[in-house]
């Protein structure tokens, strides 16, 4: 089982020298991943431009973003900003687009809320299309940077709802194709084990049942890579935290 | 919400141990207090633990 550890990054009153010695140390530690939420109507750092701080100063941990709200981005330069910051980081990027759920965040940004799930389907086909080096309109040249690897960084797509599960296939309209790189993830805050259980059964036999229209889904779905995240607070006998 | 956070060494392990045991790939745990001494002490209490991890980032590409 693989170990991440989430930055501090939405945590009121941290500043910017935390968040980057915060880095440093899990490099240096046992985990394998640094995870950062995205908000837009909450003061926490921006996620992309706080792992592309980090990862100037870390050289071998993953970074991710646990769940970035792609809906409220401009398609384009999104796919751009993850294609740079892959670089940067040497292939180090996962990146975990999500439609998102507050409407705060929506009249913020400003971007449509509705429909956004319809909009998060075609940002994934013009991000995927973007990252293979192919032009992602007629008449256009290409947007991407030469990936670190084929197709572009590595993308999670959670959720448990077949439609979640169905967001998997966008690539079948983008070739070539490495959608063997898109995989459902679970995403939750305090839920527990016992609960876990049941969904990780739910999301099998969907994924068992589901058609397999495209070969890339076959091999995604039969092993969905299972994720979780809990918080925690060590507490310190000694003082009070 | 409060109340279901683990605090002490042994229910953060115990909580690490259940989820490896159902077989999850991947587990994230967030730290509550942005201290310097809660990020070693939990460095210290997983690389302390029973259960094996990974470390190598490089495993997915």
């Amino acid at each position: 089982m693989l170990i991440g550890i989430g930055l501090p990054a939405t945590i009121p009153g941290v500043k910017g020298p935390d968040i980057l010695e915060w880095d440093r140390r899990a490099d240096s530690g046992p985990f394998s991943s640094l995870r950062i939420i995205d908000r837009l109507v909450y003061p926490n750092f921006e996620p992309l431009v706080t792992l592309a701080a980090a990862a100037g100063g870390t050289r071998r941990i993953r970074l991710m973003s646990t769940i970035l709200v792609a809906p409220l981005r401009n398609t384009g330069h999104l796919a751009k900003q993850a294609a740079s910051l892959d670089a940067l980081s040497g292939g180090r990027l996962t990146l975990r687009p999500g439609i998102g759920r507050r409407k705060d965040a929506f009249q913020a940004a400003p971007a449509r809320f509705k429909n956004r799930g319809r909009l998060f389907k075609q940002q994934l086909e013009w991000m995927r299309c973007i990252w293979s080096g192919q032009s992602p309109a007629d008449g256009l040249g290409t947007a991407g940077l030469q990936p670190i690897r084929s197709g572009g960084s590595e993308v999670l797509i959670g959720g448990y709802s077949p439609t979640a599960i169905q967001r998997v296939d966008v690539g079948e309209k983008v070739k070539p194709l490495e959608a063997a790189e898109i995989q459902p993830a679970f995403a939750s805050w305090t839920a527990l084990p016992r609960n876990n259980g049941r969904r990780m059964a739910t999301l099998d036999s969907r994924a068992s049942s589901k058609p397999s229209t495209a070969p890339f889904a076959r091999t995604l779905l039969i092993r969905p890579r299972l994720t979780f995240e809990i918080t925690i607070v060590l507490r310190d006998r000694r003082r009070r935290i | 919400m409060t109340r279901s956070i683990p605090t002490s060494p042994q229910a953060i392990q115990e909580r690490i141990l259940a989820f490896a045991e159902t077989g999850m790939d991947d587990l994230i745990l967030w730290l509550c207090v942005p201290d310097p001494g809660q990020f070693e002490r939990f460095t210290e209490l997983v690389t302390k633990s029973p259960f094996r991890f990974e470390k190598s980032a490089r495993k997915w590409l």
